[in-house]
């Protein structure tokens, strides 16, 4: 991996949950819902990781906002260990790295006025009279596309995609230099979703953030990445440029997931070889490929033998013994 | 209105109106003058975003409305029968026998006290009371068979917390299939599924459709869903239909404003375009929708014309018809 | 600034929102609760007689509409001719008075710990405080009660305390409850990314989310507390003579109650009305504190 000077590196993350004893004396069994990886975000970059439930994507973003703690393994955000920082550091971490959360009803406090909300991170770390606070949180609707009207509203007089904006504009107020977006508009309506992702791309060209997208909807995450990372029970198993991927996919389960997306019209409606089964629930422990199941083209020592993510070619990173051919996705 | 079909229709919807109350104002109409057919054998999905209404019309063809929904006005006729003026216990007969219904949470459709063989076998007892207990179980592992369940005989023993997502909403099908309808209703079947999941699903749905020849009503926000699954697609706004036509039609050739905004917004894998194309401002609220047309204060196209009445559901072509005054002028056809 | 102006909205708006949540029920526990406390507060202007006189010439006097009873006492008079009315209302003072105290001592605490032990949900602290909270309630607040008013003085500061006390374990338990759910919010995290103190998600975030279902509870324990206060003054436990309390009223009418039944039956009938009343209350409280009713700035929807 080429980058020592990227904003974010994530270098062999684990997080594994101790399972509940049935008896007594059992050895205790591990959930691996995070198990070794490892990727970087350039300044100013977007960065999508996909993946289906129980793929660990969620709690990636989690460890990443601190908010769990890792069995192993380190995130370096601007040189510093989020995890082992000191509380100076910390603090500049805390304001410089943001999330906005997927559900927009669950996300914002429901007893507090819109203006509240969007100023509570100017609250914590800034001190700031009440003029320079209003002041401050006009500015942040107006930038996600609000006004003034809806200062003291609370959150259930919003819609669904005004409360996502409400929750960038909190994201945005401390000048953030990685927002992580953990299924940000999954829940919105079609219309309304890319209103959210033009204002994420807006933001991101007038300010230079950068962005973990992490969805499990293939298109809207293309739309928005320029790096994309597919992550299978816990691992990530490709990651490459968003075009690379979507021409060039090599892992098996991205080309299953790239052939389960739905049709954009009828015309591209094809009778695709869909893959068998579905995710692995945490608690198999297999020594192999975790895809090996469900695979196409696995072989006898994909069983045993679990292949690492390598960098294969440039930018073009995979975990398999037996990659797809180079075949272009057949339109 | 061009309904001159209703003879060979499997399920004909006229002039709908269903209303729910509101406390202390007038009832809210939630589904608003709706008329359509479903042939048999026909895949016919009904689009809209949340609050359009799309939902509400399968709970009415059902008769499943909850909190106070009533039927204010218009007739449901299935092969004839007019569904608004039988009796409850008539209906009843009717549920599971000649239609189902599917929905979008499994796991909250499952008791999750019973294991899957007894939750089919229940279905079955209904529509077929006399039937040995050993026959009985075999039809169950047919069915499971049926939606495709790898080890049917092991699965049949499973409480529903023991499957995953995709295998509840196999069973959900399978226990909608018991009865063997004529149609299955499904509400957004899908939405809460992995994408690879969600591909198996419609596969299944596809394929229980040709074999069978079941009639499909399928709900769902999802545009690709519906270019993958439909044959004829209903588009709705706001509790009305604003454009019927078949799926090759309307993606083709689009009508409404809507329409063509829903099909610019809709990230695809083939959009080239840095930014989207998103229709502006948000869906009305039901209880106080604009005067006029409901779309109009997020068209394109608006004119004061428009505020003035509702237009009517136009014929446009063969089949496609779309509820708006100045249809087609959408601008460029979705890309490609 | 108009501050006058825009005070005056702000009552309308408050106004027009209680008007629309308005439910019989809540009226009615609404209006009695507020005459019984105006009556507590102007006891002593608005008695038709001196609660405290004894008039043996009066004694036994029945209710006015009975024969035999007089118009100048309403409600008839007790054994040893004290007019009951004037009592009522004199008792309605001690009774809200323990009640509000107590609930006031028992939720001050019960809240602190509720708090603590939610939000440090798992720890020894917790571990530590739900083992008391087991044990209160496990022992049965009345023999807790009897037994500390045994051992100090009985008198209107001692019930309080006791009451107060002794019934603190149930906010306890209910508000680490309310507790545990609202910190496993998306707000919540939000928070905590952001860098929030824990007095700062606490205060801003825990308090506000947990505090209408504990009033909820705590106007329902204000009735609670004024029925454990009448059962020991039933006792002779409770308020000593000469202040008058509705319990101790119940005990005075307890021998006569075969032939002169008023003196028992109107504070009974006074307990009765009031701990309805407020149970009432609560429930439309229950109502009116969602925030989903809420409304803030102006009300067009763009």
């Amino acid at each position: 991996m080429s980058n020592e000077d990227a904003l974010l590196k994530v270098t062999d993350l684990k997080k594994h949950f101790p399972l509940p004893r049935k008896k007594k004396k059992q050895e205790q069994a591990y959930v691996k819902a995070v198990d070794g990886v490892n990727f970087y975000i350039n300044a100013g970059e977007t960065l999508g990781i996909v993946g289906e439930s129980g793929s660990g994507k969620s709690t990636v973003a989690k460890l990443i906002m601190q908010l769990l703690q890792p069995t192993d393994g380190q995130v370096v955000f601007h040189g510093n260990d989020v995890f082992t920082q000191s509380k100076k550091d910390r603090k500049q971490t805390q304001k410089k790295l943001q999330m906005v959360f997927q559900d927009p009803y669950g996300s914002l406090n429901p007893r507090m006025t819109a203006k509240e909300i969007v100023t509570e991170p100017l609250l914590i770390h800034e001190k700031l009279s009440k003029k320079e606070l209003e002041l401050r949180a006009l500015g942040l609707l107006e930038e996600v596309g609000l006004g003034m009207q809806h200062l003291n509203r609370y959150p259930h007089q919003f819609s669904g995609g005004q409360r996502q904006r409400l929750s960038i504009a909190r994201a945005i107020a401390l000048k953030p230099d990685l927002i992580v977006c953990d299924e940000a508009v999954s829940a919105l309506d079609v219309s309304i979703q890319a209103q959210i992702l033009n204002l994420l791309k807006q933001l991101q060209k007038n300010y230079g953030i950068a962005f973990i997208f992490i969805a499990h909807g293939l298109p809207a995450v293309k739309h928005i990445s320029d790096r994309i990372a597919i992550m299978y029970a816990g691992k990530i198993v490709e990651i490459a440029d968003k075009e690379e991927i979507f021409k060039n996919p090599k892992h098996p389960y991205t080309k299953a997931l790239l052939n389960a997306v739905p049709p954009s019209h009828p015309r591209l409606r094809k009778e695709k070889t869909l893959v068998q089964g579905e995710t692995p629930s945490f608690d198999i422990t297999t020594s192999g490929c975790p895809f090996y199941n469900r695979c196409m083209n696995a072989k006898e020592d994909c069983k045993t033998n679990a292949p690492e993510l390598i960098e294969h070619e440039k930018h073009h990173e995979y975990a398999c013994h037996y990659p797809e051919q180079a075949s272009n996705r057949e339109n | 209105m061009t309904h001159d079909s209703h003879q060979d229709a499997l399920l004909s919807v006229n002039h709908l109106v269903t209303q729910f109350p509101a406390k202390g104002k007038k009832n809210i109409t939630v589904v608003d003058d709706i008329s359509f057919d479903v042939k048999p054998g026909e895949i016919v999905a009904i689009v809209g975003e949340s609050g359009s209404g799309k939902s509400i019309t399968s709970q009415s063809i059902m008769g499943l409305l909850k909190s106070g929904g009533t039927i204010a006005n218009g007739e449901i006729l299935y092969q004839g029968h007019n569904l608004v003026e039988m009796s409850k216990k008539e209906r009843r007969k009717l549920r599971g026998k000649e239609m189902s219904m599917i929905f979008q949470e499994p796991m909250s459709s499952l008791n999750p006290m019973l294991r899957v063989k007894t939750q089919i076998a229940e279905a079955l007892k209904i529509h077929v009371p006399k039937q040995s207990p050993k026959e009985r179980m075999e039809k169950v592992i047919e069915l499971l068979k049926q939606v495709e369940i790898p080890n049917a005989e092991t699965v049949a023993t499973y409480f529903p917390h023991q499957l995953s997502g995709g295998m509840r909403q196999r069973v959900m099908i399978a226990i909608a299939l018991a009865g063997e309808p004529n149609l299955l209703i499904a509400d957004e079947p899908t939405t809460a599924l992995d994408v690879t999941t969600q591909a198996q699903i419609l596969a299944l749905i596809k394929d229980l459709n040709s074999r069978n020849g079941t009639g499909v009503i399928f709900i769902t926000h999802d545009l690709s869903v519906v270019a993958d699954i439909a044959d004829r697609v209903l588009v709705m706004y706001a509790g009305k239909i604003v454009e019927e036509a078949t799926v090759y039609d309307l993606f083709e050739n689009p009508q409404h404003p809507y329409t063509m905004g829903l099909m610019k917004a809709m990230p695809t894998l083939e959009t080239q375009s840095d930014l989207l194309d998103p229709i502006p401002g948000n869906a009305p609220d039901i209880a106080n929708k604009p005067k006029g047309c409901p779309f109009h204060p997020r068209c394109p196209l608006a004119t004061e014309k428009c505020v003035e009445k509702i237009p009517e559901l136009n014929p446009i072509l063969n089949d496609h018809s779309a509820r708006c005054i100045y249809p087609g002028k959408g601008g460029n056809n979705h890309e490609q | 600034m108009n501050n006058n102006l825009s005070h005056l909205s702000k009552i309308k708006k408050v106004r027009s929102r209680l008007m629309e949540l308005s439910t019989p029920l809540g009226i009615i526990g609404f209006i009695t609760v507020s005459i019984i406390v105006l009556m507590a507060i102007f006891a002593p202007w608005i008695v038709p007689h001196d609660p405290f006189v004894i008039d043996a010439t009066k004694r036994l006097t029945p209710p006015a509409w009975i024969d035999g009873g007089s118009s100048t006492y309403i409600l008839g008079t007790d054994h040893v001719g004290r007019d009951i009315l004037s009592r009522l209302i004199y008792g309605s003072r001690v009774s809200l008075l323990v009640g509000i105290l107590s609930v006031l001592i028992a939720g001050a605490i019960g809240l602190f710990l509720g708090l603590i032990s939610g939000y440090f949900g798992g720890t020894l602290v917790d571990q530590a405080i739900m083992r008391i909270v087991d044990a209160m309630l496990a022992i049965p607040t009345l023999l807790l009660v009897l037994v500390a008013i045994v051992v100090f003085d009985p008198g209107l500061v001692t019930l309080i305390l006791v009451i107060g006390l002794t019934s603190w374990a149930q906010y306890t338990r209910l508000v680490r409850g309310e507790v545990l759910s609202v910190k496993e919010r998306e707000f919540v995290q939000s928070a905590k990314t952001l860098g929030a103190s824990n007095t700062h998600i606490i205060r801003k975030h825990i308090i506000p989310n947990v505090l209408s279902s504990f009033i909820v509870v705590a106007t329902i324990g204000i009735a609670t507390a004024i029925m454990t206060e009448s059962s020991l003054s039933f006792l002779g436990l409770g308020v000593q003579p000469p202040d008058i309390t509705w319990g101790s009223m119940l005990n005075d009418g307890r021998n006569y109650i075969a032939t002169s039944w008023w003196i028992a039956t109107f504070p009974g009938l006074a307990i009765t009305i009031t701990v309805l009343a407020i149970t009432f209350l609560g429930d439309w409280l229950r109502d009116i504190l969602d925030p989903k009713l809420k409304k803030g700035g102006d009300e067009d929807d763009s």
